[in-house]
């Protein structure tokens, strides 16, 4: 299966700030999306996850390496890589369902098309009732699927998704990850998802990718099925408590902390 | 919850560990104005301060009524509605105005400027935020004549553009101009670089951002560098009005003084007063009406 959005030996470096040597973010990164792949880019702070996330949605170019689209290379942000963010990202001028339809507006689509594909993504991220409601207004959970929905609306080929439910609590986001992978399903998208979580990184993940730092690179590469399972059982907490995923979540936590304690 | 801030029951704090000065302070200040225009008539009435130093409130509304010609007004009104035949009260003003010709010049003088200051100042003040060339070539200027208090140059407008009405409108459009360019540029830096990723990442143009993400996020301060300027504008009407003018509350204040009329003065300054509070009662509802989300993402 030929690759959508294929990176070859990218690279990232930043150039020195006030005497401090230049830092590098990125280093040899090789990476595909396929079609329907959920991939997951897990690891500590500071190993370079939001720049490759960064360089992928196109907001800053990188310093070696190239990254194709269907081939064709990526020369800046767009609307086939949808962007969701931790926060601060929607427009607090515009009620829900006006962040929803944003990106049609931009284009120059009618209003009542727009507002038709809004609704669309807002009865999927289950926000129906609330279209008429200031953003700033709605919980952080809330704010996320507004954002999760705008970034729909768009219909890009990828979703690019930066810790999204990084500042969400602990349940808020377990729900949260059950309506991401429901979207995932139903929506066919791309997704390359950002966490720090060990547990929702193998929950979502159908490819998981653990990342080390200085230089940032990929150091394992895992394939998982536990979304699967979960579309089957429907229970998210009987395939997190399964010894299979607590053997795995263990393995990477090694992972991690072992290049902690080398440094 | 305002039950308990009364008093005549034990003193409770509504919320003892909350932010501190949080909860409603209008009672409060209603009896602030209470008691000071208490204390003032008090100590007219027993005369402790001679009126010329501190005129009596009851002076100070005889001379509201003599100035802003309130009989005059009221036979006019009676002969309008075929109560009365003709005009008897007099209508004298003070410096050949009314107070209401005074107040209109004055808020003409203002406003004019003000409009002025908010036209050019918030696209410099939104270049100076966007652009390295636009601020660099402004910063310098705007820094430097910001803090030169207005009396300072108001000769040297005088000279340029000479006693008419011109040179007083450009005095208040300098001291309104500032705070509207600086609270502009700070606006566009409160734009979140999250958002403005998210709109390009909906296939936004550069000229799109700019249009329908970073003047909108940067409204609030906008509004909020335009509040402070008619404020300033108000400071600065006194100075403008110093040479040459005919009439204006400020000239109505100076001429008074000339002429020890303190019971005038006062009346000039509550009127100022009055004026600019209004005005920034009606700015703080523009705010909550236009930029609601302001403080809250």
């Amino acid at each position: 299966m030929a690759a959508i959005i294929e990176l070859s030996n990218v690279g990232m470096v930043f150039p020195s700030v006030m005497g401090r040597g230049s830092v590098r973010a990125l280093e040899d990164i090789n990476l595909e999306f396929h079609a329907d792949e959920f991939v997951v880019a897990l690891g500590a702070s500071g190993c370079g996850k939001t720049t490759l996330l960064n360089v992928i949605a196109g907001f800053i170019p990188p310093t070696s390496g190239t990254i194709d689209h269907k081939g064709e290379p990526i020369a800046g942000p767009g609307r086939d890589r949808g962007v969701v963010f931790q926060k601060h990202a929607l427009f607090p001028w515009l009620n829900v369902v006006e962040n929803t339809e944003f990106g049609l507006k931009l284009q120059g689509v009618g209003q009542s098309e727009r507002r038709r594909v809004a609704r669309e993504n807002l009865a999927l991220v289950g926000l129906t009732e609330f279209e008429q409601h200031p953003v700033y207004q709605l919980s952080g959970g809330m704010q996320q699927r507004v954002g999760l929905a705008r970034a729909l609306t768009s219909n890009p080929e990828m979703l690019l998704m930066d810790e999204p439910l990084g500042a969400l609590d602990a349940f808020t986001r377990e729900n949260m990850q059950e309506l991401i992978l429901r979207v995932w399903k139903k929506t066919g998208k791309i997704v390359f998802f950002i966490t720090h979580s060990v547990e929702e990184a193998l929950f979502l993940a159908t490819r998981l990718i653990v990342m080390s730092p200085r230089p940032g690179r990929i150091t394992h590469e895992y394939r998982l099925d536990f979304s699967a399972k979960y579309f089957a059982s429907g229970n998210a907490r009987s395939i997190k408590s399964d010894p299979k995923f607590i053997a795995i979540r263990e393995e990477v936590l090694s992972i991690i902390y072992g290049e902690e304690t080398e440094q | 919850m305002f039950r308990l801030s009364f008093a005549g029951r034990r003193r409770v704090s509504v919320d003892p560990y909350g932010a501190p000065g949080s909860g409603n302070s209008m009672l409060i200040s209603a009896v602030t104005i209470a008691v000071i225009l208490f204390a003032w008539w008090l100590v007219t009435y027993l005369e402790l301060i001679r009126p010329l130093f501190l005129p009596s409130p009851g002076l100070v509304f005889s001379k509201f009524q003599k100035i802003a010609c309130t009989e005059y007004y009221y036979d006019m009104l009676l002969v309008f509605v075929g109560a009365r035949a003709e005009v008897t009260a007099e209508c004298a003003g003070f410096s050949e105005h009314t107070l209401h010709e005074h107040a209109l010049w004055s808020l003409y003088r203002v406003f004019s400027s003000f409009f002025l200051a908010a036209l050019t100042a918030v696209p410099i003040g939104i270049a100076m935020g966007m652009n390295r060339l636009a601020r660099g070539v402004f910063d310098p200027p705007i820094e430097f004549y910001r803090p030169i208090p207005p009396l300072a140059y108001l000769p040297l407008t005088i000279i340029w553009f000479g006693i008419g009405d011109f040179s007083k409108v450009f005095l208040i459009y300098l001291a309104c101009f500032a705070p509207i360019a600086i609270n502009a540029r700070a606006g566009v830096r409160s734009v979140s670089i999250e958002q403005i990723h998210a709109a390009y990442s909906m296939g936004a143009s550069r000229r799109q951002v700019v249009w329908q993400v970073v003047i909108k996020a940067a409204l609030p301060e906008i509004l909020t560098g335009m509040r402070v300027a008619i404020a300033f504008g108000w400071t600065t009407l006194v100075a403008a009005e110093m040479v040459a003018a005919k009439a204006g509350l400020g000239v109505m204040v100076l001429n008074a003084a000339r002429f020890l009329a303190t019971d005038i003065v006062f009346l000039g300054i509550v009127v100022i007063g009055l004026v600019a509070f209004l005005f920034d009662l009606l700015m703080r509802w523009i705010e909550k009406t236009l930029v609601p989300w302001k403080g809250m993402m």
